[in-house]
Formats: structure tokens, sequence, C-alpha cells
């Protein structure tokens, strides 16, 4: 649930972009750092390999200020999308708000996205979560690869969104529904705020 | 039509207060207060027309009214708010949008401030959207109105700056267009790069130079534009970043999120504050107080508002029913401050409940037991003054009242002459019953909330007048509620009288307290009537009868032995009651035969039985012959017939 700090007028949301290693999340979140004014935005963190693979995690605060009183913060972090980083994984997915999972929609890569999708719901699970409680939304990555390559938006909800929550072509790499599935998840995880039970 | 917001230019200075504004003029009738903060010169002023006139240009066109602050805070200071004011607030509250600007020029000017605030809560209150632009952060603002700074505090803020430079470049170059004047092709850009404190200064520079422009046909030189604003051309030093570049390309993906976000913390906060708000307006309007609701608000919290809203109501609701219900049967709480809080809900419960039971039917003084009916002598005409002082001054002096004497002597009236005197001199209700009766009622109450009801019934009367206090003797529990309701009334200095047929001293088993505070009043004793009381009395039931001037029959009637009023009226009852009978006109004649044949009879019984006779009654002697008598001297049947056939 966002954290909604009443003393200090905050709302703070933490957004995890999650999926299987080279899917994209990286990209999702440098392509929103390009886009965000720099005055809104904090350093972008990321602890990367040689080969430019997420080692740890990223981390990108951007400051969206005060609306209706409240100074507003989302963080948005990826994991490392590496099978053998599961514990960081797991620390990362700690206290989430929202999920975006992102999903290469290479054919080739269908097996890797069902099992990072199935070690989330296992993580989230380890926590407690109940992956139907949380604020979730699919992006399909990489629809700008040629069709045949490709498995296609009905295809992957056909496979992965058996909840009917928001999904999402995209092409991260040049930002097409990159801001899309932010708003998307933004969109529902605000929404949560009207489920906290009312206190005197 | 082109956009309003067109002329705008971009910058990441001020771009998410022209998200903001293009939100604001997109859905209007949006429960939002959006605070536009920004240096002078920053483009405030711009937004705000920019949302005014595109509201204006929607189809269907939208009001929005732009207020500039200083001419209302000009306005107040010289004329006041009047009907100028209360005509602008109804046109504000009809209006889409309201946009105020220059909220910083009414610091310490609490009158404007409170008609903003007024305005904002009402609007807020209705679901739409109010723009306040300030030259200032709204902490920095000095003399604002405690609740103006707090609900603007609630605000969605964002802040503009003055733009960078290719920005201000970008503004320049539009003004020389619009003049249509020849210029120095880097004219615009030179300017640009100088150092002033606003958008508006820096268009002051270029209008100083494009009127020297306007005398001459050949472009002024950047060298001798500067000149002219007594500058020079300071070189770029190297190695100093260029300035910001505008929005990057694709920067407006960042806007449409922030819109989304705003919009939807919003939906969440302000549709909370907002319903919390409705209701506040609408229960203040109803003249309840609205704490709890307000703390609601100040407690910020989010979540479903309908709970809390519909307690309030409900208890808000049974207030002024309670109020209402107060108002007719207890004039005395109408108005009364409980029944305007609902916090009070148990308070107000709890008095109207004391105002049921104390409305309830009261054994009221029997309205034939007069004073003026009550016959006047020795032997009352000392407790009637006491009387006529408790009429003239209740509860005041002689409280309470205690009337002593036998049985029949007048107490009942006297106490029951009273109550209807104090009724007659305004005093309601006024409680007037025996002993007896008060018993009966207290053993009829079944429980002690019953019991507290009914000693509520007492304790409100504005008298309290109680016959035959001596059958008090030994109630223990019928004495502890007299007592209970001896305090109230004694507190709240209503007149109490009681009567009692055995003197107080001779109360055995009587509570030393509630004894002890009848003795502390007025004790009078009632003696036997004497003559007077008795032709007074006497006079009085005759008064509609034929012997009404009968005086030897009166005085007849008032020498007969009497040690009661109540003996004297049952003479004269049996003497009306056998005239009536043998349909005849009262007369001392009658009376005598009634009384003293009836006066014969207790003397008879004391004589010795007779012995045993025959029992034959000698007819129309009365009395009884022996049966060898009655033989000897049988009439005959002939003449027996006529007596007693004929």
């Amino acid at each position: 649930m966002p954290l909604v700090n009443f003393t200090a007028r905050e709302i703070t949301c933490k957004l995890v972009y999650y999926g299987p290693g080279r899917c994209g999340k990286t990209t999702n979140l440098q392509y929103i750092h390009g886009r965000v004014p720099e005055a809104r935005r904090g350093r972008m963190v990321s602890l990367a390999t040689q080969s430019d693979r997420t080692l740890f995690f990223d981390f990108l605060p951007i400051e969206l200020g005060v609306i209706s009183g409240f100074t507003t913060r989302f963080q948005l972090y990826t994991v490392p999308g590496q099978v053998y980083y599961n514990a960081t994984r797991r620390l990362v997915l700690q206290g989430a708000d929202g999920v975006v999972f992102v999903v290469d929609s290479q054919a080739r890569r269908f097996d890797e996205n069902v099992e990072s999708f199935q070690n989330l719901q296992e993580n989230l699970l380890e926590q407690g979560v109940d992956i139907r409680q949380l604020p979730l939304v699919l992006q399909y990555n990489k629809q700008d690869l040629p069709p045949d390559l490709v498995l296609s938006a009905p295809e992957l909800d056909e496979a992965f969104n058996f909840r009917s929550v928001p999904s999402l072509p995209a092409d991260a790499l040049h930002g097409t529904g990159v801001f899309e599935t932010l708003k998307a998840l933004s969109t529902v995880v605000l929404q949560r705020l009207a489920a906290r039970p009312p206190t005197l | 039509m082109t956009d309003p917001f067109a002329s705008f230019v971009a910058d990441p200075a001020n771009q998410a207060a022209l998200s903001a504004a293009r939100m604001v003029a997109e859905t209007p009738r949006m429960h939002y207060l959006l605070l536009l903060v920004g240096t002078r010169g920053s483009g405030k002023t711009h937004l705000l027309r920019a949302i005014r006139d595109r509201l204006a240009a929607a189809e269907p066109p939208r009001t929005a009214e732009l207020v500039g602050l200083v001419r209302l805070a000009e306005h107040v200071q010289a004329k006041g708010l009047g009907d100028a004011g209360l005509a602008l607030r109804e046109r504000l509250l009809r209006a889409d949008v309201v946009l105020f600007d220059d909220l910083d020029v009414i610091e310490r000017q609490l009158p404007v401030q409170s008609f903003v605030f007024d305005v904002i809560e009402s609007r807020l209150a209705a679901g739409l959207a109010t723009v306040i632009a300030t030259g200032k952060p709204l902490g920095r603002l000095t003399g604002l109105d405690a609740r103006l700074a707090r609900r603007l505090r609630d605000a969605s803020a964002v802040d503009l700056a003055l733009p960078g430079a290719p920005a201000r470049a970008a503004i320049l170059a539009r003004r020389i267009a619009e003049v249509g004047c020849p210029v120095a092709p880097d004219l615009a850009a030179t300017l640009a790069e100088l150092e002033f404190a606003s958008v508006k200064e820096y268009l002051g520079a270029l209008n100083r130079i494009l009127v020297v422009q306007q005398t001459t046909p050949k472009p002024i030189s950047v060298e001798d534009a500067l000149a002219l604003l007594g500058l020079e051309r300071e070189p770029a030093p190297a190695g100093v970043p260029a300035a910001p570049a505008p929005m990057a390309e694709g920067g407006g993906e960042f806007d449409a999120f922030l819109t989304e976000v705003m919009a939807n913390v919003s939906q969440q906060f302000d549709h909370w504050r907002g319903r919390l708000r409705e209701a506040v307006s609408y229960w203040q309007g109803q003249g309840v107080k609205t704490r709890r609701l307000e703390q609601a608000l100040l407690a910020d919290s989010t979540g479903d508002p309908e709970p809390i809203v519909a307690a309030f109501g409900h208890d808000a609701g049974e207030l002024l029913r309670l109020g209402a219900e107060a108002r007719v049967i207890a004039p005395d709480l109408a108005g009364a401050e409980i029944f305007r809080d609902p916090d009070q809900l148990v308070a107000a419960r709890h008095l109207v409940q004391e105002a049921r039971a104390r409305r309830a039917p009261l054994s009221a003084p029997l309205p034939d037991l007069t004073l003026a009916r009550l016959g006047v002598g020795a032997a009352n005409r000392v407790a009637l003054e006491a009387l006529a002082v408790v009429v003239a001054e209740p509860g005041v002096r002689h409280n309470p009242l205690v009337l002593v004497g036998p049985s029949g002597v007048g107490k009942t009236h006297l106490l029951h002459g009273l109550g209807n005197a104090l009724m007659a001199g305004g005093l309601s209700p006024v409680a007037c019953l025996s002993a007896h009766s008060f018993l009966g009622e207290l053993a009829a109450q079944r429980s002690p909330e019953e019991t507290a009801q009914w000693r509520a019934r007492y304790q409100w009367v504005a008298g309290f007048l109680l016959d035959d206090v001596h059958l008090l003797t030994g109630e223990t529990r019928a004495q502890a509620e007299l007592l209970q309701i001896y305090a109230a009334l004694e507190e709240g200095g209503r007149p109490m009288a009681f009567a009692s047929a055995r003197p107080l001293s001779e109360l055995a088993g009587f509570d030393h307290r509630l004894l002890t505070r009848f003795q502390g009043g007025t004790v009078v004793d009632v003696a036997a009537p004497d003559r007077d009381v008795r032709l007074a009395v006497i006079r009085a039931l005759l008064a509609e009868t034929t012997a009404a001037d009968d005086v030897g029959l009166i005085d007849y009637l008032a020498g007969r032995p009497a040690d009661s009023v109540r003996s004297v009226q049952g003479m004269v009852h049996r003497v009306l009651a056998e005239a009536e009978a043998e349909r005849m006109v009262p007369s001392v004649a009658l009376a005598r035969e009634t009384l003293e044949a009836v006066e014969a009879k207790p003397i008879r019984r004391d004589r010795k039985p007779a012995a045993p006779t025959s029992g034959i009654l000698s007819p129309g002697m009365g009395i009884v012959r022996s049966r060898e008598k009655m033989i000897l001297q049988w009439p005959s049947p002939a003449d027996r017939l006529l007596p007693e056939f004929g």
C-alpha cells in the first residue's frame, strides 16, 4: 500500500519492474529517466556488470511535486533478471506498492517469462503477499521486433493475463508504451489510497 | 480560434504548471484546488488567462472568473465588501472555474482573505475547481488567515520559475514578430542571455529597442541595441555550460503522466475532503456544530468518507429531532446550545427524557377548592395569611409551609386553594396530591429508571403541595424520594406546602432530614372551625338554594356543635337532602327534625336492649308495644283501612 505520511504530508509509492533477464526493465527506467525534467528526478542508481546486466538493482526516484497538499514521490526499482539473484529480487520486492511485469515478447523467451512470473508469485507469497491483491501491470515489451519472432499481445494475454490486469504492448528502447505502463500502474496504485481505512 | 496555451512558451521551469493549467481548462468541473507558485513575471497570469480563454472557447462555453486580488483588495479597503461583495460571491460560486491572481497582495488583509476562503470552501463543497496564483510560496506568506492557510496546504502546488534563455529568446522573438519590425537577427537571443528579474523586464527592454527601431528602416545592430539599454555584450566565458534546453522531445509524456497522477491523487484526497466539506457545509447550514467532521477533515485520511458522514448525519438528525421536541414540550429548553452539538447527543437525550417526564400528567389542584370558597375565621386566618404570602412570593417566604391540624379542619381545601392561587399567578405546573396518591404512584414504578423518571416529574414542577404527609410515617422509600424531590425544589426556589393531621413532633419513624426541613419552614396550626368559619361554610353551601337568605336556618346550623368543616358540610348536606326528598323548603324545623333525630340514635344505642316483645311496631307512633296491648287496642279492620290505605 502506498506510504502516506500524514504528519509530513508525503505520499511515497514504490514501483518495481520485474521480469526475466534482458526483457527491458532497465531500458524502461532509462527511458523514463530521460523524459523526466531534471528538477524532478533523482540520480538513477544502476549497478550493472560489464556486459550491462543489472547486478543489483536500478533505482530511479521521481518527485511529482505537491499534489493535493501532499509531496508525492515515486520510487522506481528494477530487479536483476538472472535466476541466481533471487535473494536480491526478494529484497527489492519488499514493500512494493505495485509491480510492472515486463514480458519479453520474443517467442523463444516464453519459458523464461513463465519462469520469472512464477518466481514473482513465489517471492510475493514468501512475503505474505497474494499477487491477486497487489497492483500489477503487464508490459509486453519488444513488440517492435518482426512479427514472426514475437508473440502478439492477445497471445501473451492468453498466457499471462488470467486476472485481466492492465496489459500494454511496448517498445521500451524507443519509448513506446513506457509511460503508458507507468501511468497504468500508478493509477491502480493510487486508487488503493481509497482502500485505506478511515482514521479519526 | 488558436489555442490560448500556444502563446505560453514551454520550458522545464514551467512545464508542470502548464500541464496543470491545461488539465483545469480541460476538466473544469472538478473538485480541485490548484496553487500556481511563481516569482513575478514567471507567467502565472498568462496561464490564468489561458485557462479563462480556453474555457470561453469551449463548446458549450464555460465560465471562468478571473479575479485580480489587487483590485479586490483596493475595493474592499475603499468601500468594504457590501452588496457588491455579495454579488461577486454569487457570480464566483456559479462559475465553472475561478481564478484568483496575486494572492500575495492580500497578506494581512483578513476581510479579503475571509472572502477568498469562503469562495474556495463553497466551491470545493460544490465540487468546482479554483486556481490561485501567488508570487510567494505558501510558507513565506505572512498574516494569512489560519483557515485559508490550512486550506491552501491541501492544494496541489506547482512551481513556475523564470524560463531559461532559449524560452526567453522564443518569447522575445514572438514579440518581434507581432510588432513586425525588422531587427538584427540575433537580437532576441542576445537579449535573452541578459539578466533580468522577470519576463516582463525582458519584454520591457525589447520594447525600448523596438520604439527606436520603428523610427529607422535600418535594423539596429545588437551592439547599438545593448547601448540603448546602457549595456554591453559580454562574451560567453569558455567552459560555461549552455543554458538548459527547452523541454526535451517527448517531455509531454512526463506531463501527461504527471497530470494523470495529479488527477488520481486529487480524486482520492479531494473526494474525501469534498464529501466532508459538503457535509460540514450542509450541517452548519442546519445550525449544527460540525467539530467531529472538521476533525476528520484535519486528520486528512483517505478512504470511504460515507461511514463518517453517515454516522454524523445520524447523530445530527437525532439531535435536531430532540431539539424540535424540546421546543414543544419544554420551552425553557428551546434554542439550548446542547441541541446544536452532536457530541452532546447523550446529554441531549437525557435532557429531553427529563422534559418528557416532567410533562407527564400531574395531580393538579381541584379547581373547585379555591381560597375564595373557603370559610374564613379565627381558626384558619393565620393559615390564610401565610398562604397569601406564599402566593405573593412563591418559593421565597414560608418555604415550605406546613399546615398542621386534625382531620377535617380544612387543610386539604387550603392546599388546593393555594395550588389554584399559584397557578392563577402564572406558575405551572403545580402538583397537588395526597400522600396516599404519592405512595400509590411510587409503588407503581417497577424499575430504578421508571422511579427516576417519576421523580423527575416532581423535581421539575413549579410548585409542590402534599397533603396528609403523616401517612408517610414508616414509608422509608417514599420519604427518601420525597427528600430528593424536596432538595431539587428547594434548590430551584420553588414553593412547597405540606399538610399533616398530626403534629410534626408526633411523626415518629420519619426521616429526620425531612422532618427538620419541615420544621425549618413555617408551621401553621389549623384549628377546628369556629362560628365564623361555620357561618361562611354554611352560607357558601346554601348560596344556590331557596334558603340562601334564611337567617334562622343559617344561625341554627352554625350553632350546632361541629369539630370540623367536614361535619358542618355534612350537616348542611343532610338538611338539603331531606328537604329535597320531602319536597320542602329547607327550614329550621326541618333541620331540627333531621339533625336532632339523627342525634337521638346514638342515645338509643347506649340503652340496654329492650325486653323481648312481639316486635309489632305501632303504626304512626314509632314505639314498640306489647302484644297484649296491641290486641286490646286493635282497631276494627274498617277503622284500620282508612289510615293505612287511604
